[in-house]
């Protein structure tokens, strides 16, 4: 708690997310409202459909039209929602990165785990010289504690939390402002899980970046977030610090998710 | 490249080899099916032939003398061995001489247009793809957009129309109203360079044209399946540049659009032999043509045969070429 | 007021998986396809041509192969497609090729069809027999399958039927292929696996199978169709396919061998050439349409 100040980075008001599909409207997202300080991790829980991964994707700008997102994303004091591409393209890994579901591949498959951060490298910090380029891998794969020879290996080849690691890796190269992590644990075991995520934190620290943490996996928001939302059909339904919501939940399906983990612990 | 060694085991490569060996005896067994079993005597054709060239030869005489020669008076198992061993068994393979120029090994009359078909196989085929992977990508990122959604059956329209149709309008445009190229350039196996390059510019536009539209439509529909993926969603939100986007979808449309190009071979190369014949390229397409419709028995085998193992060698070189451009593929 | 909009965004939700639903199964995938134009555009070219077909039969403006105006003229009102070097009338050329060109196209993609839904599924199910059944596609695959044609056509002179006949039997394995990797792929989905493990007869699976593959064997056999288009074009235009039966590729043939290009009769040409292309990529559409509405509603 201590190392979060004040600064408002990231600014989210009244963001709705419209998903259009054969012509008909579903909000996915309605109206919601949340700050994210400097330093500070923000956990967003809530049950899948719940539209968690779907503000980081408007926050990202990658929602596929027709689909769309009204309300404001304040970084930096520019709305990013409606942003040109060219625009969003300089904030985009620069200053906001972005960990996605283990579940997902989100890797090149058929490009070796190198050529993965070069293309970041060359584009994002221009960078192009190889042995420049290597040895801020390195760096980078030393953060996570990732032995050097994976950068020549294919992500297929990896496990998944090795591959987890070099997600962070990849989303911390650049020294962001903003990480967006969306499950990034989920299809992992429960070491495996707290490993990469005290790996995940100890990287925040480093660079002072602050990150949405989207999960629907309580225990995990407990062990790394300053603050939670909690998420349901759409809307907020309780925000607040951790202690606070855990000690003292308002909304129904919050205390049912509280009351499960008593139980579980118990 | 994690190596080689771990890409091929021997076994693989081992049972490869032995389906390759399989499939070429069954192609050379089929080529004796297709000659032999077929209605008619190979030898009447000749020997009438031979008759109208020299009317004073008797046709007893000329018949008995041509099936011994060819070995046609034996039963037919003993041809198919004999066959057999002058094929499977000899180097070169022998399939006798043609009936059209005598004295000539019919599979020299092959091998001699084999490097024609190929240079007009190469060339056209670096352009048209290189074309296609540039327009394909481009419609994939616009699907369903106007762009994308009017070429898509202006794609199928030039793919539908027979390549020897497109042959006669180009000619027609290019030679009889625009007086650019000439129908047809002779050129045989001695010519310059320049002369057979100048001779080949028309059927390769020809070529090139019609085959774009098959790998257009291959490489659009692979990037499509591509958006769709996850580290495409990864990577729009890594912000890249516009060109190294498309370099990432273009590396990798690369396999889905080689496996299915040495897939339509066939398709291909028919389609290849019959514009040489059109443009009377000295090419194997002209050749094989040729003597089916001249009945020439020893150079169509020899034709059916070179072509099959064409194929067949540019199959082996797809399915080991593979694992080298999908680093998920080994064969263990 | 929250809880309403949840309310209301369920039941929008809902009316779209029921128009969904009731797309699918009232009208089947038929009534999917009419909405998307390039079925729409295709059927009404395949109609155009099969109407066509059907008029030829009863009513043509000449005869076809009889000398019936001036030698090599041009579009006229009387000859509107032109004439040819004997002074046949193209059009009713071109209204009679219609016929033979529809019927190669669909019987040798029936035939294809055919053989390469009962090895397919064949392969696909039975997994003994899967190893030889595709590597005796892959031989066939590897044949130069133009070359075979044009050879085979100079021994036996093919009548429409057996040019269909031949090709296809050449054709088959594309088919088999794909329906070989969907069979297997269903076989491995749970319903089917249930089905298998509770000791279902085969041929209820086998008919499970064959009736989820149905769309793909159609929209594939719509393709082979094309190719049956295109091969027999090939055939004509070479002068050894059924050339008595005067399709699109044979007038080409005919032109060729009369020079009609050096002539300039280019009325002579386009409009058979331009036939075929319009028809096979017509068919096309319509195969890309639904294989597209098959992988959606999957």
């Amino acid at each position: 708690m201590d190392s979060v100040s004040n600064e408002v980075v990231l600014d989210v008001r009244n963001l709705s997310v419209i998903y259009s599909s054969y012509g008909v409207e579903k909000k996915a997202v309605d109206s919601i409202s949340f700050k994210l300080r400097k330093g500070e991790i923000l956990g967003i829980v809530g049950e899948s459909g719940a539209g968690k991964s779907t503000i980081a994707k408007a926050i990202m700008g990658i929602i596929d039209p027709p689909s769309y997102a009204t309300g404001e994303v304040i970084f930096n004091g520019k709305n990013i929602i409606g942003m040109s591409e060219y625009k969003l393209n300089k904030i985009r890994w620069n200053k906001i990165t972005m960990i996605f579901q283990a579940s997902m591949n989100s890797l090149n498959p058929v490009e070796s785990v190198k050529s993965n951060f070069m293309s970041v490298l060359k584009d994002k910090l221009d960078i192009s010289e190889k042995g420049e380029a290597e040895m801020k891998i390195d760096e980078v794969l030393r953060y996570v504690s990732l032995p050097l020879y994976v950068k020549d290996n294919f992500p297929h080849e990896l496990s998944g939390g090795m591959r987890q690691r070099i997600l962070i890796a990849l989303a911390m190269i650049t020294g962001p402002e903003v990480v967006i992590a969306d499950e990034p644990t989920t299809a992992l075991d429960i070491i495996t899980e707290f490993y990469v995520l005290s790996i995940l934190k100890k990287n925040l620290k480093r660079s002072g970046s602050s990150m949405i943490y989207i999960t629907h996996d309580l225990p995990s928001v407990i062990f790394l977030a300053d603050e939670m939302l909690v998420m349901k059909n759409g809307l907020i339904v309780e925000k607040g610090p951790i202690k606070n919501i855990i000690n003292n939940p308002q909304n129904e399906y919050t205390k049912k998710l509280v009351s499960t983990l008593n139980e579980v612990i118990e | 490249m994690a190596g080689l060694k771990q890409r091929y085991s021997r076994k693989y490569i081992v049972k490869r080899l032995i389906g390759t060996l399989i499939v070429y005896f069954s192609a050379v067994i089929l080529i004796f099916a297709i000659e032999h079993l077929m209605p008619g005597n190979i030898a009447y054709d000749f020997v009438s032939r031979l008759i109208a060239e020299n009317p004073h030869i008797s046709y007893q005489q000329a018949l008995q003398e041509i099936e011994a020669e060819y070995g046609l008076n034996l039963p037919i198992y003993d041809q198919f061995l004999i066959y057999i061993r002058n094929v499977l068994f000899t180097f070169p393979p022998n399939f006798g001489t043609s009936f059209e120029y005598l004295n000539d090994p019919a599979i020299n009359i092959v091998l001699r247009a084999l490097p024609f078909t190929l240079l007009l196989i190469v060339i056209s085929q670096l352009i048209a793809w290189g074309v296609s992977i540039f327009i394909g990508v481009e419609l994939a990122i616009r699907k369903n957009k106007k762009t994308d959604k009017a070429s898509v059956p202006l794609l199928y329209f030039v793919y539908s129309i027979p390549i020897f149709w497109l042959a006669l309008i180009m000619i027609l445009v290019f030679s009889l109203y625009l007086h650019i190229f000439p129908a047809i350039v002779p050129f045989s196996y001695g010519s310059s360079i320049p002369t057979i390059l100048y001779g080949m510019t028309l059927p390769i536009i020809v070529v090139v044209i019609s085959t774009i539209p098959n790998h257009t439509l291959i490489i659009r529909s692979a990037t499509i399946d591509f958006l769709k993926s996850d580290f495409v969603t990864a990577l729009k939100a890594e912000g890249l540049k516009e060109s190294t986007f498309r370099m990432k979808l273009i590396r990798n449309a690369l396999l889905p659009s080689i496996t299915q190009f040495f897939m339509q071979f066939g398709y291909l190369i028919g389609g290849i032999f019959i514009i040489e014949s059109l443009f009377s390229l000295p090419g194997m397409g002209t050749v094989i043509i040729t003597a089916a419709l001249e009945y020439d028995y020893p150079v169509i085998e020899a034709g059916l045969f070179v072509t099959s193992v064409v194929m067949i060698l540019s199959n082996l070189a797809a399915d080991l070429l593979y694992p080298l451009l999908d680093p998920r593929v080994s064969y263990i | 007021m929250k809880v309403k909009n949840f309310m209301i965004e369920n039941k929008i939700n809902g009316k779209i998986k029921a128009t969904l639903k009731s797309l699918k199964k009232e009208n089947g995938m038929l009534s999917l396809l009419f909405h998307d134009m390039y079925f729409k555009v295709g059927f009404i070219i395949l109609a155009f041509f099969a109407i066509l077909a059907l008029i030829s039969f009863f009513y043509l403006p000449y005869n076809p192969i009889a000398s019936t105006g001036p030698l090599w003229s041009p579009p006229s009102l009387a000859h509107p497609f032109g004439t040819s070097a004997s002074g046949q009338d193209l059009f009713s050329q071109w209204m009679y090729g219609s016929q033979p060109t529809l019927f190669v196209a669909f019987l040798s993609a029936a035939i294809a069809a055919l053989f390469g839904v009962i090895i397919g599924l064949s392969a696909g199910y039975f997994a003994r027999a899967d190893e030889p059944l595709m590597r005796f596609a892959d031989i066939f695959l590897i044949l130069p399958i133009l070359p075979l044609l044009i050879v085979i056509s100079t021994f036996v002179r093919p009548t429409n039927f057996t040019a269909s006949v031949i090709i296809g039997v050449l054709s088959w394995p594309w088919m088999a292929r794909t329906v070989r990797s969907t069979a297997l792929s269903i076989k491995q989905s749970p319903f089917i696996e249930v089905a298998i493990m509770s000791g279902t007869p085969n041929r209820y699976i086998i008919k499970d199978i064959f009736s989820h593959t149905l769309p793909l064997i159609i929209s594939i056999s719509i393709f082979s169709a094309t190719g049956g288009i295109l091969f027999l074009a090939y055939m004509d235009y070479l002068g050894v396919g059924p050339i008595t039966s005067y399709a699109w590729g044979t007038t080409l043939f005919y032109a060729q061998t009369s020079n009609a290009l050096y002539v300039g009769a280019w009325w002579w040409i386009v409009p058979s050439g331009l036939s075929i292309g319009i028809l096979a990529m017509g068919l096309s559409l319509m195969g890309y349409s639904l294989e597209n509405a098959y992988r959606g509603v999957t």
